[in-house]
């Protein structure tokens, strides 16, 4: 035995590029798969962390909804089994105007505060404030502020210092009582442009008249209270609000969804190559080991004995792999949660990752299983050889029948094409994930095959282009299992990476049409009438304006599980200046727009209606603020806003149905630079706490967010084309070992040095070529899944396909091959014909 | 006589490890157009390596081998590939086709990489595979061939381009007695039909006496 594993150690140690590449193929897989496994556990803590910053200890909170009477309420003394205590508090806005020096340095003329106010006790009983300055001997009373340092250290503040803030239109003259580091509610994050502060509950409702009134009501429980019966009781006890837990694990675990899915789908697709290069280097490890196999056994060893040998090499690359894959896995769930962590809408997460022992073993086993199982086809293989065939090296390995094999692809291929028809919506992302593999699959068995036919093309062309070399390269190039496993590699490799470029492309294009689609600058969100319109237009450098009634709180449709994320009411005459509309089929606009403001009408984005299923005529029961409403579908529209969950309805019906009497939104066109018509308007409804923005720069910001997961998807991609193009060049190295003797029969016959050369290039742009093709093929078949995963996942997305992405593909194909076929081919010309041609 | 071939003071010299072995010496040989010359010898005593040097496989040490009156040694890689199409023919023990080229393929392989047309030798093909006795044989690949099959394919492949000379380095070494025997009287009726002057490398006096003179490779050196 101990002769075994000797000679186990010294074949993994020295074939150096051939063990690293198994080792390296295993160490991504796991890593792959343990970031992936662990990306919506590590994302829910850090998305826990952030909102705990807010809600301290809070269990539950209460807060109002568009169905709540009022925007406050009283928090109720009922005694509520369970409830350990409850705090308040009132959130409003603060403006502090600064100085004519510091308005020149930062560029802006005020600095906005969130105000909220806390009565101290409670809310360092909820969520204590970790001051770095704080007032000795004095209450938090009257109008005293605890600003936050990041605050305090800009404009240069410290405690009992005296500063002037505009709360609710009021200049206020308040006294700095403690100055808090950036944690818990006053954790700032980058993209936010406010600062938090608080003041005492009692100031703050004396201010705004409301007495014994909150805004929100944080609930901490008892321990070991049941948090579902104390959440349904307090609901019973504030009907009209909303009780909730500050967030739960499985609506981020459906958020992250949209990352998670395509990362799993990246793992498998790097799985495949790792399986497949895997086993056809197996199949040469088993194939090189076959005599020394034979004399093992011919002195006496048991088959048992031998296939240890192997299955042990096997295992020895599992275990190393598995061991830096876990390592290599921590590694790349950090980089990913330290992308992820810059989020545009939600701010900055803190970086922690989270994973477990359960997620350490399965990563080990899956390493251990890819190792194992594509190893092992190989290996039985070899084991089933009689003794004396291993002895004789008479080892002729069968071939699976080309007509079961085309039956087999051609039924994956079906499947894979007819399953997504088929589906239902409630298994449709595991179906679509499947069928996209199938596809994939189908795609890499189909590589000789394809190959065939390609050369058969080439036959010709290359004779005329290259001459007979490139009639011999054709005929080299045919039944070559190293180059069919290179032209699988590539085809595998740029499959994937131009599914996610092109993925990317698309995101990136959809973003720019939704944001065309806005044929205005600014987008002001203010809750105002015609009369704050005329403001609006007042300000210089504002060309028109056009006021939206919109709901972005998501209308449920009664009897549905769907709810309209995004619901507008139009005005008719304007809507279209505004917003590029486009109808689906050949309907009249402007009767369909007149026939939207004579009733109960509503008109719903393409992929909506595929969601709900619904025809011209059917009618949609929404469950509005106003109560039920029934809206007779009108016609359907192109539109990606709120990834296509949204409808349009009159704005007479809006503002009766959803109980809303004013324009919540504006949409400004502005004849000068919108980043100063914006900053005129915000300084002029200063008061009235609007929030506006640029289309520019929401785009911009919609970019980056898309950006930060497809930078992901790409380097998972770059890591399977890694893996791939690995593989490549070991192929061309086995090729060259295995060719040597052909190669040098041909040299024997007069095939000079330059004509190998020629010859090899030759078959490395062919086989590059066809990779390449194949790849497109691949990528093109499995971009028809793609939209049906994505709207799986309630990411509606459209495909782009961009030509350049294509050739590159075609090039960077063909490039990969030529250089990996260099050595070789230098290595080639080079060799001692007598050496190789000699000894069979 | 026509002088087809002639060696004069050939030295060649191997690096065993660090080690210089002299595997020839002092070699000085000529060899008449149309001679059929079986180079005998013990293992390890030169004469494959003798056939290669003359065949431009490998370059001598020192001395000169001129095939034609044309010096080989001092031919670059291109020019000595030129010659190995047009001006020799190999044949050697273990067949040495190329295992994924068709019989006609792996025949056509010289014309192939002299980048003559192949559709110009159709007829010289199929004339060569009638002497070969393998006209049914053309669209096989090597594998579906026995041993004497293949080695008559490498036959047809030395003669596919009219060289002058044919090496045979073993050319019955992995035959049966009675395949053996159908090779060989192929080559001497090639070198007595055609003329081609024919040099094989050989452990048997049964397949020597098909030529017309031996030569013996002891240490080295050439003994007639």
């Amino acid at each position: 035995m101990n002769i075994i594993v000797k000679f186990l150690s010294k074949s993994i140690i020295e074939k150096k590029f051939r063990s690293f590449i198994i080792i390296f193929s295993v160490t991504v897989s796991a890593a792959l798969f343990f970031a992936s496994s662990g990306l919506a556990g590590t994302m829910s803590s850090m998305y826990e962390a952030l909102i705990k910053m807010q809600t301290g200890k809070a269990d539950l909170i209460i807060f109002p909804d568009r169905n709540s009477p009022s925007n406050t309420f009283k928090i109720k003394n009922d005694k509520i089994n369970g409830v350990a205590y409850t705090v308040g508090d009132l959130s409003v806005g603060g403006v502090y105007k600064l100085s004519e020096g510091e308005s020149k340095i930062s560029g802006t003329k005020t600095e906005k505060l969130y105000i909220k106010g806390f009565n101290l006790e409670e809310l360092e009983k909820l969520n204590p404030v970790n001051y770095s300055q704080k007032a000795v001997g004095k209450g938090f009373i009257d109008n005293c502020i605890i600003l936050s340092k990041l605050f305090a250290d800009k404009y240069g503040y410290k405690v009992g210092d005296r500063i002037e803030i505009e709360i609710g239109g009021i200049n206020k003259i308040l006294t700095v009582w403690g100055i808090s580091r950036p944690t818990g509610i006053f954790q700032h994050s980058p993209q936010s442009d406010s600062m938090m502060s608080v003041m005492p509950l009692d100031t703050l409702a004396s201010m705004f008249n409301m007495r014994g009134k909150v805004h929100n009501a944080y609930v901490v429980l008892e321990e070991g209270s049941d948090i579902q019966n104390v959440k349904n009781e307090l609901s019973d006890l504030y009907t009209r609000y909303t009780v909730r837990e500050p967030f739960t694990v499985e609506e981020i675990r459906e958020y992250m969804q949209f990352i998670v899915v395509p990362l799993y789908l990246m793992t498998v697709m790097v799985l495949f190559i790792s399986i497949f290069i895997i086993y056809s280097t197996f199949k040469v490890i088993t194939t090189e080991r076959l005599p020394v196999i034979g004399t093992f056994r011919s002195i006496g060893a048991t088959k048992r004995m031998t296939d240890i040998v192997l299955i042990g090499e096997s295992i020895a690359y599992g275990i190393i792999g598995g061991i830096l894959g876990i390592f290599a896995g921590i590694a790349v769930l950090y980089l990913i949660a330290m992308i992820m962590a810059s989020d545009p809408y939600n701010g900055q997460l803190e970086v922690s990752i989270k994973f477990g022992f359960i997620q350490i073993i399965t990563t080990f086993l899956l390493a251990l299983l890819v190792a194992i199982i594509s190893s092992w086809i190989p290996i039985s293989k070899a084991s089933k050889i009689p003794i004396k065939d291993l002895v004789l090296n008479q080892t002729e390995s069968k071939t699976v029948k080309k007509g079961k094999k085309a039956v087999i692809v051609s039924l994956m291929l079906v499947l894979s094409f007819v399953l997504p028809l088929i589906t239902p919506k409630s298994v449709s992302i595991i179906i679509n994930v499947v069928s996209l593999i199938v596809t994939f699959a189908a795609v890499i068995i189909c590589v000789p095959f394809i190959t065939t036919y390609i050369l058969k093309m080439f036959e010709n062309i290359y004779s005329f282009i290259f001459g007979n070399i490139g009639y011999l390269a054709v005929k080299n190039l045919k039944d070559n299992k190293n180059i069919l496993n290179n032209i699988s590699l590539l085809a595998i490799g740029i499959s994937v990476i131009l599914m996610i470029n092109t993925i990317s492309y698309s995101v990136g294009i959809e973003v720019l049409n939704g944001y065309k689609d806005w044929k205005f600058d600014i987008m002001v969100s203010l809750n105002g009438d015609r009369n704050s319109e005329q403001v609006l237009r007042s300000i210089d450098g504002v060309e028109g304006t056009y006021g939206a009634f919109e709901s972005w709180q998501g209308i449920k449709v009664a009897d549905t599980d769907y709810s309209i994320g995004y619901l507008q009411g139009i005005d008719i005459s304007k809507y279209r200046d505004y917003v590029a509309f486009r109808l689906d089929g050949k309907n009249d606009y402007d009767e369909i727009f007149k026939k939207l403001d004579e009733g109960r009408y509503i008109l719903i984005a393409m992929m909506a209606k595929e969601s709900l299923d619904v025809k011209v005529g059917d009618e949609l029961i929404l469950e509005m603020n106003a109560g039920k409403k029934t809206y007779e579908v009108i016609g359907f529209f192109d539109s990606i806003m709120q990834n296509g969950s949204n409808a349009i309805i009159s704005q007479k019906y809006f503002k009766s149905d959803m109980n809303q009497p004013y324009y919540n939104r504006f949409f400004v066109k502005t004849s000068k630079d919108p980043d100063l018509v914006l900053a005129s308007v915000k300084e002029k409804f200063m008061r009235r706490g609007v929030w506006g923005n640029t289309i520019r720069n929401m785009e911009k910001m919609n970019y980056e967010s898309n950006n930060q997961f497809m930078i992901i998807l790409k380097a998972f991609s770059v890591l399977a084309m890694l893996i791939g193009i690995f593989g490549v060049f070991n192929n061309y190295m086995i090729s060259f070992i295995e060719r040597k003797r052909t190669i040098a029969i041909q040299r024997s016959v007069g095939l000079s040095k330059r004509q190998t050369l020629k010859m090899i290039f030759i078959e490395a742009l062919t086989g590059g070529c066809i990779g390449a093709i194949v790849g497109i093929v691949g990528a093109l078949l499995m971009l028809w899944t793609v939209p049906k995963i994505m709207l799986a996942i309630k990411v509606p997305l459209t495909i782009h396909y961009k030509f350049d992405l294509f050739v590159i593909s075609l090039i960077g194909g063909i490039i990969i091959s030529v250089i990996a076929s260099i050595s070789p081919a230098l290595k080639t010309s080079k060799f001692d014909i007598i050496e190789a041609i000699k000894y069979e | 006589m026509e002088k087809i071939i002639e060696v004069a003071e050939l030295y060649k010299t191997y690096m065993l490890g660090t080690v210089p072995v002299e595997i020839l010496k002092e070699i000085n040989l000529s060899v008449d157009k149309g001679d059929f010359i079986t180079i005998m010898g013990p293992s390890g005593s030169g004469k494959s390596t003798l056939l290669y040097l003359i065949g431009g496989l490998d370059k001598p040490t020192s001395g000169k081998i001129s095939i034609k009156g044309n010096d080989i040694s001092v031919l670059s890689d291109e020019e000595q590939s030129i010659m190995r199409r047009r001006e020799v023919g190999f044949v050697f023990q273990f067949y040495n086709l190329v295992p994924n080229l068709t019989v006609e393929d792996n025949i056509m392989l010289p014309i192939l990489l002299d980048g003559k047309k192949i559709k110009n030798y159709r007829s010289k093909l199929d004339e060569i595979l009638e002497v070969v006795e393998l006209s049914d044989r053309k669209n096989h690949t090597p594998r579906e061939l026995s041993g004497g099959q293949q080695q008559r394919v490498a036959i047809a492949r030395a003669l596919i381009n009219e060289p002058d000379i044919i090496l045979a380095d073993e050319p019955t070494g992995n035959l049966d007695s009675k395949t053996s025997d159908e090779v060989m009287k192929l080559l001497q009726r090639i070198n007595k039909d055609k003329g081609k002057t024919i040099l094989q490398v050989s452990h048997s006096h049964e397949t020597a006496k098909y030529g017309n003179r031996i030569i013996n490779v002891r240490d080295g050196r050439v003994w007639e």
